[in-house]
């Protein structure tokens, strides 16, 4: 049945505007999307040229393909170290920063409480703030906490904010309160109806929070750079920004660094892909909420 | 929501709440105040802790600082550029990956690789292809016949590249949230409309369109407050002390973070910051104001 309708749509689209405008527009987009994906081809490709055929313009100038490239880097550079921080940081990051925001809309959307109206007033405040405005007072509330150079400053600031508690508010609202009242009835305690109940009914958005979460804090580059002073505490986009300048020409290095900053995410953004769909926020209910 | 207000239950509320507040109470929340009296101190010891003078010179400096505004000229030429060619370009592949499903599954991770790859490492790699003599974009342009373009070294050129860029950058985002945003109008009107001999322009017009409303209005007010803080794609372009050739990338939050970071001024540094706020506010107020008059 849905078979036969995805069928109509697309044999009544065609017939609208036209077979052969049809597919001219499908050429014209994938052409677009192969150019989206272009850099991100030349990246791979340049990581395995050899260090003299960088320069050159034609697409694969140089075969065999020099995977030596990725050992040099790993080796020459403590990668590894930068790889190992940046895992963490983002895992625990994420993992806290997730059940954190988590109990924090669950506490909105089921208990009535006094100091709900003032709290939610207070977070709404802090929607519209932007991140590059926090950055200086938050670097210094970091060296007054004596958080410079740990990884405390890395992970605990960008844990959660007000958007991902506004998220989740709305989200968990969407849960029909007959489960609640059920739950109550049953005598389920509620640290019991939120993870047995609420959260397994949300999968797909907590997942949303925590893929998007996860790339911003992966690919952030601007506060690491900040709060890092020392070689060893370096994430991986600030290896790569230092490794940058010290390159000079060997951009098949810096391309393989990139590729492999690169890959983590995009990898697990196609895991996640499926749930991302269905679980985007609606502003109208966002609104109502507030 | 039908139960009385008690105390177990704010007790309870608020150790579910407690861990939430307090990151956002120290991040998110204090940094705000923080940031405003710091663009006030106009004679302090950092090192101290001392503040011995407060005013608005901060301000004032900014507002006759040339290269202020030629950051704040830079950055609504960004907004202006940037953000309706964005808008337009992902509505309209949102639309075709929508209504063309059987090639959509192919094509859409192109479309939002951006969307999870690093800045920093697509920046890089834009730079070799911008690049004068070595570059695909160049090489592109003398192949068509028309003159090469020095994309990152030529001052004219600083701005152009980082609108492409930024563009590129941003599409991913944009096309995510209007094709879920599609996909959740209820097929059934656009069936009702083919059967009354409606055309595709005229379903996207009347259904679509209308039916994006509120998507719409959202992605555009995200749309114009990242642009407006465009910081990131910058640096990474064009990086170190200069943003691109003369500075002509320079935008308001590389202008607050260069006076942060390499000059070590916080007071001029959170004025330009709290500056850009301040005016991203009043944008995002008169959109607001222009979404309620739009009446819907």
């Amino acid at each position: 049945m849905r078979g036969t309708d995805e069928n109509m749509r697309v044999k009544s689209f065609s017939n609208q505007i036209g077979r052969r405008a049809g597919l001219l527009l499908d050429a014209f987009v994938c052409a677009l999307g192969a150019a989206m994906l272009f850099p991100f081809l030349w990246m791979a490709e340049i990581s395995l040229r050899s260090g003299d055929q960088t320069m050159s313009p034609r697409l694969l100038a140089s075969f065999p393909l020099e995977w030596s490239n990725y050992r040099i880097v790993w080796e020459t550079l403590p990668l590894a170290r930068y790889f190992g921080n940046s895992l963490l940081v983002v895992a625990t990051s994420v993992a806290f920063g997730t059940i954190v925001t988590i109990c924090a809309a669950f506490a909105f959307t089921h208990f009535t409480f006094y100091g709900r109206k003032i709290l939610l007033a207070a977070l709404l405040g802090t929607l519209m703030i932007p991140e590059q405005l926090l950055l200086i007072p938050n670097y210094m509330t970091v060296a007054a906490l004596g958080w410079t150079d740990r990884y405390a400053a890395l992970a605990v600031p960008w844990m959660t904010n007000a958007f991902a508690v506004f998220y989740l508010v709305q989200v968990f609202s969407a849960v029909p309160r007959e489960y609640r009242f059920a739950a109550r009835a049953d005598g389920a305690k509620p640290s019991a109806f939120l993870w047995r109940v609420i959260v397994p009914l949300s999968k797909s958005s907590i997942l949303t929070l925590a893929l998007l979460k996860s790339i911003a804090n992966w690919n952030a580059y601007l506060w690491p750079l900040i709060v890092t002073n020392s070689k060893e505490m370096r994430t991986l986009p600030v290896g790569l920004l230092a490794f940058s300048t010290e390159a000079g020409t060997s951009y098949e290095l810096l391309m393989a660094v990139s590729v492999i900053l690169v890959v983590p995410m995009v990898f697990l953004y196609f895991i996640v892909q499926k749930h991302l769909v269905q679980a985007v926020p609606s502003v109208e209910n966002l609104k109502n909420e507030s | 929501m039908n139960d009385k207000k008690s105390w177990r239950g704010t007790w309870q509320a608020w150790l579910y709440l407690m861990p939430a507040v307090m990151i956002v109470a120290v991040f998110g929340l204090y940094p705000v105040i923080h940031a405003l009296d710091l663009s006030l101190h106009v004679r302090y010891d950092y090192y101290r802790n001392l503040v011995f003078e407060r005013g608005l010179d901060n301000y004032v400096f900014i507002v006759q600082d040339p290269e202020f505004r030629l950051a704040l000229r830079n950055t609504l030429l960004l907004v202006a550029v940037v953000v309706p060619v964005s808008m337009a370009a992902s509505l309209a592949i949102a639309y075709f990956l929508h209504t063309r499903t059987f090639l959509s599954r192919w094509v859409q991770p192109a479309f939002f690789l951006p969307l999870a790859a690093s800045v920093l490492a697509a920046a890089l790699t834009w730079r070799w292809l911008f690049h004068t003599e070595y570059g695909a974009a160049n090489a592109a342009l003398t192949a068509i016949g028309l003159p090469a373009v020095g994309w990152l070294t030529s001052p004219e050129w600083a701005l152009p590249s980082l609108v492409l860029f930024s563009v590129w950058h941003s599409l991913g985002y944009n096309i995510l949230l209007f094709l879920v945003g599609m996909q959740a109008i209820p097929p059934q009107y656009d069936r009702a409309a083919r059967i009354d001999g409606a055309s595709g322009w005229q379903r996207f017009r009347r259904i679509t369109a209308p039916m994006l409303g509120p998507v719409f209005y959202y992605v555009s007010i995200v749309s114009v407050v990242h642009a407006f803080m465009t910081f990131d794609e910058a640096f990474a372009l064009f990086g170190g002390e200069r943003a691109g050739p003369m500075d002509r990338a320079l935008t308001i939050v590389y202008y607050a973070f260069r006076k942060f970071y390499s000059e070590a001024e916080y007071g001029i540094a959170s004025a330009a910051a709290y500056a850009g706020f301040l005016l991203v506010f009043a944008l995002t107020l008169v959109q607001l104001k222009m979404n309620d008059r739009r009446g819907r």
